[in-house]
């Protein structure tokens, strides 16, 4: 749906887009992470054809964003950077601008227009001067305008922000009602909004793009460490002496106790998939019983802070810290493992909201 | 299309400011208050006409009320143009709305016409209303069964449509080199004065090739014959040439935002 070809963008001496090259498949949903200044914006505002780049191609919907750059307008919907919008107009008057200016006419750009309204949740407001309008109603006008000729190709510049959580996790659900159909592109500062909505993440900075694939390959590629989560029901020492023995337990740590005879570890171990099972095997040939087992997956927290070089880190080392440790008890993706049938699977969303 | 959507949202955007609505108050005030000291003033000289038979040949109710209330409409709208003309890019450059605008299937050749065709349609009513004046002055003038001067009211209005059409195309102009309207407002104003001024210069030049071409570019200079009732394609060919030069510089602008950098 989406493809770019070594995307250059420079700004006089700045090289805002440096070599950016990168697939989309239809349906896919894909964050943009990145620090402010990486060149996010401006790599959506190349494929939107805001502006063209400097040098190299890229094809949206099918369409050359340099040849044929209004069959690509014609077929993106783009929400820029901070919500542009016309103050004066009522929400319903500008959808319909937005509609006629993308060529639907008549009949049915009522009916798009209709659509659009109800699909945002903005029937309260529909006559109301969009100055007049708070910021999550705002956000909704742009979504709108973006999704109103139900375009194949969406692109989203921080969706999000400035929104209260409620709105946040509304426009989220919103965004997510759109994969599948659409092909979404957005961009964001809230790396765990990457978790919950997005299929690939493209990490990007300066310019460049440093990973490019799924929350879960990044995980695997990037952790030199597993760490495993264990529920085991049997006396702690014992358990404890026969998760030491296990080769390729590198360290087992006794996170408490749950019930009688209940006790949860945690194991930091070699780099090795066939390991879960080794476990589980071991332990069950000790008569003890698995409750619960499942391996630590990074945040996008933890991919980025390991993907994106050093001078970044700096600044945002401090507030990622205190967010991981909020992390650590509550959020992160996590792969769980039952004990019997001794099979990953993976549970995406629950892991996330427990 | 795009063009006529573009347009329609133009002048939905005037009348739901009070912008058009103070636009047309404002000239009407003037041009009335105008009319009514030339009237005053025309019937002063009559006065004196009375008493001397040669006065009163020169007496022409036409050339003397008509032609300088045309003059100074004209100059009124290097004042008031400024006003229409000055958020029609800047403001949708604050707004940040014109990355909405680039990014839909719309050209910067469309929308440059659809903006300019929406102030133009705004000007047009506005001549409309003023005709009310004209309507005036043949009741005053007429009723002797003297001849309604047709051709001096109709190049009078070419004359000042086709001045604030360049009023226009240079504002616009202005307006999309800036994101602050006041600037594009003063800017505007200032341009259209040098622009009206340049001419009464010429005499101070030696150089006759400098006095042709500051004779030329003063807007003023191709303006008078309209008022008088002359229609010379020379004029109206430099009126056509000025708007046209000064909406492809427009485009220009909006374009090059692409190569920047």
């Amino acid at each position: 749906m989406i493809s770019a070809n070594k995307l250059c963008k420079r700004f006089g001496p700045v090289r805002a887009v440096n070599n950016v090259s990168f697939e989309v498949e239809k349906g896919e949903i894909v964050g943009f992470l990145g620090s402010n200044a990486a060149g996010k914006t401006t790599t959506m505002r190349i494929l939107t054809c805001y502006f063209p780049p400097s040098s190299g191609s890229a094809t949206v919907a099918g369409y050359d964003i340099f040849n044929d750059s209004l069959k690509v307008r014609r077929h993106v919907g783009y929400l820029p950077e901070n919500v542009p919008l016309y103050d004066g107009m009522p929400v319903d008057y500008f959808l319909d601008f937005v509609a006629s200016l993308k060529g639907v006419g008549g009949k049915e750009r009522e009916q798009k227009v209709e659509s659009a309204i109800k699909r945002c949740g903005l029937e309260p407001v529909f006559d109301e001067r969009i100055g007049n309008l708070s910021k999550g109603f705002r956000q909704r006008v742009g979504i709108a305008q973006a999704i109103i000729t139900d375009p194949p190709v969406l692109i989203l510049d921080e969706p999000t922000v400035g929104l209260d959580p409620k709105q946040i996790i509304e426009i989220r659900s919103l965004i997510k009602s759109f994969g599948g159909k659409s092909t979404v592109i957005l961009s964001t500062h809230i790396l765990h909004e990457i978790e919950k909505v997005c299929n690939r993440i493209l990490i990007i900075d300066e310019g460049e793009i440093l990973e490019f694939d799924t929350l879960k390959n990044l995980s695997e590629k990037l952790q030199d460490k597993y760490s495993i989560n264990l529920t085991v029901k049997g006396p702690t020492e014992k358990v404890k002496n026969t998760l030491k023995e296990i080769n390729g337990v590198e360290k087992v740590r006794d996170m408490g106790k749950l019930d009688k005879g209940i006790y949860k570890y945690r194991l930091i171990t070699k780099k090795e998939p066939a390991l879960l099972e080794v476990i589980s095997t071991g332990l069950s040939n000790n008569e003890f019983i698995i409750l619960e087992m499942f391996r630590e997956q990074m945040s996008a927290e933890d991919i980025f802070r390991k993907v994106v070089p050093d001078h970044v880190k700096k600044i945002s080392e401090e507030e990622l810290q205190d967010k991981k440790v909020e992390k650590e008890d509550s959020k992160g993706k996590k792969e769980k493992k039952s004990s019997k049938d001794k099979e990953t699977d993976k549970s995406d969303e629950k892991g996330g909201s427990k | 299309m795009n063009t006529f959507h573009i347009m329609r949202k133009e002048l939905r955007t005037y009348f739901n400011s009070t912008i058009a609505y103070a636009f047309f108050l404002i000239f009407l005030f003037i041009v009335g208050y105008l009319f009514t000291f030339t009237i005053f003033q025309y019937s002063d000289f009559s006065q004196l006409a009375i008493r001397n038979p040669m006065m009163m040949q020169k007496l022409n109710p036409a050339q003397s009320i008509l032609t300088p209330l045309f003059q100074l409409m004209g100059f009124l709208l290097i004042f008031l143009v400024p006003v229409l003309t000055m958020r029609i890019f800047a403001e949708e450059k604050k707004l940040g709305t014109i990355e909405l605008l680039f990014t839909y299937p719309v050209t910067e050749m469309q929308l440059v016409i659809g903006k300019f065709l929406a102030s133009t349609a705004i000007l047009f009513i506005m001549f409309l209303f003023s005709f009310v004046y004209i309507i005036l002055f043949n009741n005053v003038f007429a009723f002797k069964g003297a001849e309604v001067p047709w051709g001096i009211i109709f190049s009078g209005y070419l004359g000042i449509f086709l001045l604030s059409l360049s009023f226009m195309a240079f504002g616009m102009w202005v307006s999309s080199l800036t994101s602050d309207q006041v600037t594009s407002a003063l800017a505007t104003v200032g341009g259209l004065l040098l622009f009206w001024i340049i001419g009464s210069a010429q005499s101070q030049f030696t150089n006759p090739v400098l006095v042709g071409i500051v004779r030329q570019l003063s807007l003023v200079n191709h303006f008078q014959d309209f008022t008088k009732g002359i229609i010379n394609t020379h004029h109206l060919v430099y009126f056509i040439c000025f708007i046209l030069f000064f909406v492809f510089l427009t485009v220009q602008v909006l374009e090059v935002r692409k190569w920047k950098g």
